[in-house]
């Protein structure tokens, strides 16, 4: 029961169409509100069957593979990126998720749960007017599952994008020049923006980045005592006393997946003692090449030998990654490194100690020992057969080549 | 093909139209949204949409927006006679030849009016147009009660008493809930520059006389 007619006419309406009632009138409305309730009738007679919740496939999509195909070129203006574009980039970037350009003239990135959307803006920057930020926002709001949006610059050569979380566009700070302030994502071309949203999202992914069909489980112990890993895959549990699986892998290249990994690559060629300083494989940085561990938290004795290039190390929880990671940064840094060597002293261990041999962009060797004892620590540096000192060693670092040393650990 | 927005707009449009010829007129909202014999409303919209671009501009007579709402809606009959062949509507009289029988992948029938805008393709593309405005504006501006409220009466055909079930209110608070929602969309949608208004009804527009009428 309601005072307004209109109302009243049109939930009449409704139990008619439920068929609880025989269909109203509109007699009784004056002229006004006559027009107003034959419009909103009318409205949910043509809604009627409408998906609210469908997406259209894109024209693209739907001539795709008909004779009509040819059309396709045309259906986007030439010269600037178009979604075509964007799904074709995004398609070349890893071969398990799925770019689809949506009706609304978005690209549709997923992978598991990772669901992105990519908007073109016809600009030579991604940046995100307050325009941009309300379509965003609405990309955002139409789809909950959508975790990040990408704002792709269609007129900039190698299309660069500003990711955004749904968090960056509720509200804003502004900067006193007006421009809009959020802690964003670097703006990237947008096959990088599109990797590092997939590598950012892979922890979570146990299979990411890994092909487990073709990579190979190194065993730490194996490497340690220099023999050939043995051939299971299903994770060593043997491996360190009381400790889970661990393998190491070196890759050649950062962006190799473990499915291109050789077991060749997992044993370094040995570098005879002459280094000639012919070294193309690494002309800017530093290379650990030996790292050896004893009494450090997990580990009692361990020896890494690495190889070129970017070297993974992949294992369970607790097993001991990150230790292995600060162990690195004391033999290199000591206490610059933040590392608490003395709490990381292994209980029970006769000894903490830390070696690492550093393989020069000159290809000299510098091999660094740290050990922690009674009060203190020692270092014992060694390049070109000459001692370095704690203060001839922080010199060094100060060098830019050295201090790329520290990245590429 | 030439104008993008246009022909995103005429293929949203067509696709609307086949979702309310295939399922428009079903009583169960609930009923599967797929035809038998695997064709999906987005197969017909292809095949309406490749109609659409392969017709002749010489021998257009009216505007590329009419001639898609009855290509769609021919498409989409077609796709329903397909799916529905050898099955005859209950109301269906034993003698009435089977070639006539369109009905929906539901059996039963929906009292609906007649359209009267059905015979009028550019009238009956601008409504549309009017509703996937709504449509887009209750995505962007609903929250999710209201979203589902009036998604779920004002497409789905669903009633209130099964939303009032769903979100713990009662049948009225529902109804009202719609009606409002309703006419803010419709205030909001005014507003829009998609919105198309020319042939909206006005008092002194020759609207048709209520079908059905008191009983």
């Amino acid at each position: 029961v309601t005072d307004d007619p209109v109302q009243a006419v049109v939930l009449a309406f409704l139990d008619h169409l439920e068929g609880l009632a025989p269909r109203p009138t509109l007699d009784h409305l004056e002229p006004d509100d006559r027009a107003r309730a034959q419009e909103l009738l009318d409205g949910l007679v043509v809604a009627r069957g409408i998906d609210p919740r469908a997406s259209r496939p894109s024209v693209e999509s739907l001539l795709m593979g008909t004779p009509l195909s040819g059309l396709l070129p045309a259906l986007n203006p030439v010269g600037n990126a178009d979604v075509t574009t964007v799904a074709r980039v995004l398609a070349g970037v890893d071969p398990r998720a799925r770019a689809e350009i949506r009706p609304d003239g978005t690209v549709a990135y997923s992978y598991l749960d990772l669901h992105a959307r990519f908007l073109l803006v016809p600009t030579e920057n991604p940046l995100v007017s307050e325009q941009v930020r309300t379509q965003v926002r609405a990309l955002f709001e139409a789809d909950p599952d959508t975790s990040r949006v990408g704002v792709v610059a269609a007129g900039s050569h190698d299309l660069v994008t500003q990711l955004l979380a749904a968090d960056e566009v509720g509200h804003s700070i502004t900067t006193p020049r007006g421009e809009p302030h959020t802690r964003w994502e670097p703006t990237l071309p947008l096959a990088l923006a599109a990797r590092r949203m997939l590598e950012q999202s892979a922890p979570e992914w146990p299979s990411f980045d890994f092909d487990q069909a073709h990579s190979e489980p190194l065993d730490l112990t194996a490497v340690a005592g220099r023999g050939r890993p043995p051939r299971h895959r299903t994770g060593s549990r043997a491996l360190l006393p009381g400790r889970q699986a661990a393998g190491v892998q070196g890759t050649g290249r950062p962006r190799a997946t473990v499915r291109g990994t050789r077991r060749a690559r997992l044993h370094p060629r040995r570098r005879s003692g002459s280094h000639d300083g012919d070294h193309p494989h690494h002309p800017g940085g530093s290379m650990i090449r030996r790292l050896h561990l004893q009494g450090w938290r997990a580990f009692d004795d361990l020896t890494l030998e690495l190889s070129d290039g970017l070297t993974f190390v992949v294992a369970e929880n607790g097993v001991g990654k990150t230790s292995l990671v600060q162990a690195a940064a004391w033999g290199l840094y000591g206490g610059l490194s933040n590392v608490d060597a003395r709490a990381a002293a292994r209980v029970g261990a006769a000894r903490t100690r830390v070696e690492v041999d550093l393989e020069l962009p000159d290809g000299r060797l510098l091999a660094i020992a740290r050990e922690v004892v009674e009060r203190g620590e020692t270092l014992s540096a060694e390049l070109d057969g000459g001692q370095l000192d704690e203060a001839g060693l922080a010199a060094y670092w100060r060098r830019p080549s050295a201090r790329r040393a520290s990245s590429s650990a | 093909v030439a104008d993008r927005a246009r022909l995103d707009k005429i293929t949203d449009n067509m696709y609307a139209q086949i979702h309310r010829v295939l399922h428009g007129r079903t009583r169960d909202p609930g009923a599967e949204r797929a035809l038998s014999g695997g064709e999906s409303a987005e197969d017909v919209l292809q095949d309406a949409l490749i109609a659409l671009l392969e017709y002749d501009p010489a021998n257009l007579r009216t505007t590329w927006e009419a001639l898609s709402v009855g290509i769609a809606r021919k498409k989409a009959f077609a796709a329903l006679r397909r799916a529905t062949k050898g099955r005859r509507s209950g109301r269906t009289a034993a003698e009435d030849p089977d070639d006539v029988t369109v009905v929906s992948i539901d059996v039963a029938h929906v009292d609906l009016p007649d359209e009267s805008d059905e015979a009028d393709p550019e009238r009956a593309f601008e409504r549309a147009q009017q509703q996937l405005v709504l449509l887009r504006l209750a995505r962007e501006r609903l929250n999710d009660r209201e979203r589902q409220v009036f998604f779920g009466i004002h497409f789905e055909g669903l009633t209130r008493a099964t939303l009032a079930a769903d979100l713990g209110l009662t049948s009225q608070a529902v109804g009202q809930m719609y009606v409002r929602v309703l006419r803010y969309l419709y205030t909001a949608a005014r507003d829009d520059p998609m919105f198309p208004t020319t042939n909206a009804p006005t008092p002194n527009a020759p609207t048709p006389p209520t079908k059905g009428g008191p009983p």
